[in-house]
């Protein structure tokens, strides 16, 4: 793929080229809208709404990663949707619903795997169905804050300009969002297979 | 379980040291601690932990694919960009034919005034005093006309009373949008008076005695028209069409703030 050649085509107006860096990118860009959603068709609409924006934005792209730019827009579209819940909360009543039953059983059934059998793929499936159960548990920020550091490996200044806050809200909302996660994730050790607990849950 | 850092500065600053943010002075101040206090250095690998496993958390895949269609994107922004011209060039029509309708009104509604109220009051005091054949003669021609009622009638008595006659067209000017019947009739006696080179004494007196004091009055004196039977057609024909300009003038407004809102709701769905 020729990215250059494609953005170029797009930014001419090329559907096209667009659709193919689309192709391209939609998996990370709706893995990371799922990690902070915390679900499927929440991620889902956020993912459509990035690409969207890219889009309509593409223009205004300036050139370096063109992934790191996708990022953005995907972490601006969902800290804006985060936030409209919390103004109106009656929005998202489904969400909540998720968050208290569990994680989307049928997204974390998608999980991509080559290599592993399939024991270890359901080892690890549970694994991730409990750390994503615990993410959803954290507020908002935490969780936002969290995701962009340790999943999508975002550094501190770059989480500040994509939440719009100060370095030291970052800093604190990473801490607190991994103490409860190592909380939480000690509350399932019992349900964990042994390979995955943590040092000193009960065996 | 470890026992976690209770002080909240501990807690980021473990945090922030497993991520590489610390400046070299205070990392080497922590490591200092980590060494000194096996159970920061125990929390601090449950953080690793933690960190490790969020990193190595499994791609899921997407449920469906987010390419474009040109109804997504498109047509959506071309159909606002063809509205918006067109809405906008409704809007300044009916914006420019609402100044004209109101511009209108107005000075229609002062040359009704000005014209169909010293029509009755004319015909009124024509009615009143011993009525001159010639007068009559003049008023019943120019009845049909409403609009014209007043100036031909007042430019009658005029000529009834008067051997120079010129104020007929006066009137006519006066009735295109004079404001008031009394500035009508000076002016109409100013222009009779410089039209005619040399106005007699007697033609002078008639003119300031008969149409002014007479005129202001009846202007009020409206509702007794109905006693002089010429001065019925004149307010029923009048009032019909000053309503018809006010519903068309309140029409073309409601129209102009709708075309607004569209161009506006246009512009922001853009």
């Amino acid at each position: 793929m020729d990215e250059p050649a494609l953005i170029q085509s797009a930014q001419r107006g090329d559907l096209d080229s667009f659709n193919r860096l689309v192709l391209e990118y939609q998996t990370p860009v709706y893995n990371l809208a799922y990690r902070i959603m915390g679900e499927g068709d929440s991620a889902s609409d956020a993912a459509q709404e990035t690409f969207i924006s890219a889009y309509k934005n593409i223009r205004r792209y300036r050139g370096g990663s063109f992934k790191g730019w996708l990022m953005r827009i995907v972490t601006n579209a969902c800290y804006d949707e985060l936030r409209r819940r919390k103004r109106r909360p009656a929005a998202s009543l489904e969400a909540l619903s998720v968050v208290e039953t569990g994680p989307d059983a049928d997204s974390e059934a998608r999980l991509v795997s080559q290599t592993e059998g399939p024991e270890a793929h359901a080892e690890r499936s549970e694994l991730a169905a409990a750390i994503q159960h615990c993410l959803d548990g954290l507020p908002d920020d935490q969780r936002m804050a969290v995701v962009l550091c340790d999943v999508q490996g975002m550094d501190y200044a770059e989480i500040a300009r994509s939440m719009r806050t100060a370095l030291g809200t970052v800093k604190s909302r990473i801490a607190r969002a991994r103490l409860k996660l190592r909380d939480c994730l000690h509350s399932h050790g019992e349900l964990l297979p042994a390979a995955f607990r943590l040092e000193g849950d009960p065996s | 379980m470890t026992r976690f850092p209770s002080s909240d500065r501990d807690l980021e600053q473990l945090s922030a040291y497993l991520d590489g943010n610390l400046s070299a002075s205070d990392r080497a101040a922590f490591e200092t601690r980590l060494t000194a206090d096996p159970s920061l250095q125990s929390a601090l690998d449950d953080l690793q932990n933690i960190k490790t496993r969020l990193g190595a958390l499994p791609v899921v895949r997407a449920p469906r694919n987010f390419t474009l269609t040109p109804a997504m994107i498109g047509q959506s922004a071309r159909r606002a960009s063809t509205w918006l011209p067109a809405l906008n060039f409704a809007t300044a029509i009916a914006a420019v034919l609402f100044v004209a309708l109101v511009a209108g009104n107005v000075l229609g509604r002062s040359g009704t005034v000005s014209t169909a109220a010293p029509a009755p009051a004319a015909e009124v005091s024509l009615a009143q005093a011993p009525a001159n054949a010639d007068t009559a003669a003049v008023t019943d021609t120019a009845e049909p006309p409403v609009a014209l009622q007043a100036p031909v009638a007042s430019a009658a008595t005029e000529s009834a009373a008067e051997p120079f006659t010129g104020t007929a067209g006066v009137g006519g000017g006066a009735g295109g949008g004079a404001p008031a019947v009394a500035p009508a009739t000076s002016a109409a006696q100013k222009q009779t008076a410089t039209e005619t080179s040399v106005p007699t004494l007697e033609g002078l007196l008639r003119v300031a005695d008969t149409p002014t004091p007479e005129t202001l009055p009846t202007v009020t004196a409206v509702p007794s028209v109905p006693e002089a039977p010429t001065a019925e057609p004149a307010p029923a024909g009048v009032a019909p069409a000053g309503s018809i300009w006010q519903i068309a003038q309140l029409a073309l407004g409601l129209v102009l703030i709708g075309l607004i809102t569209a161009s506006v709701i246009v512009r922001r769905k853009k």
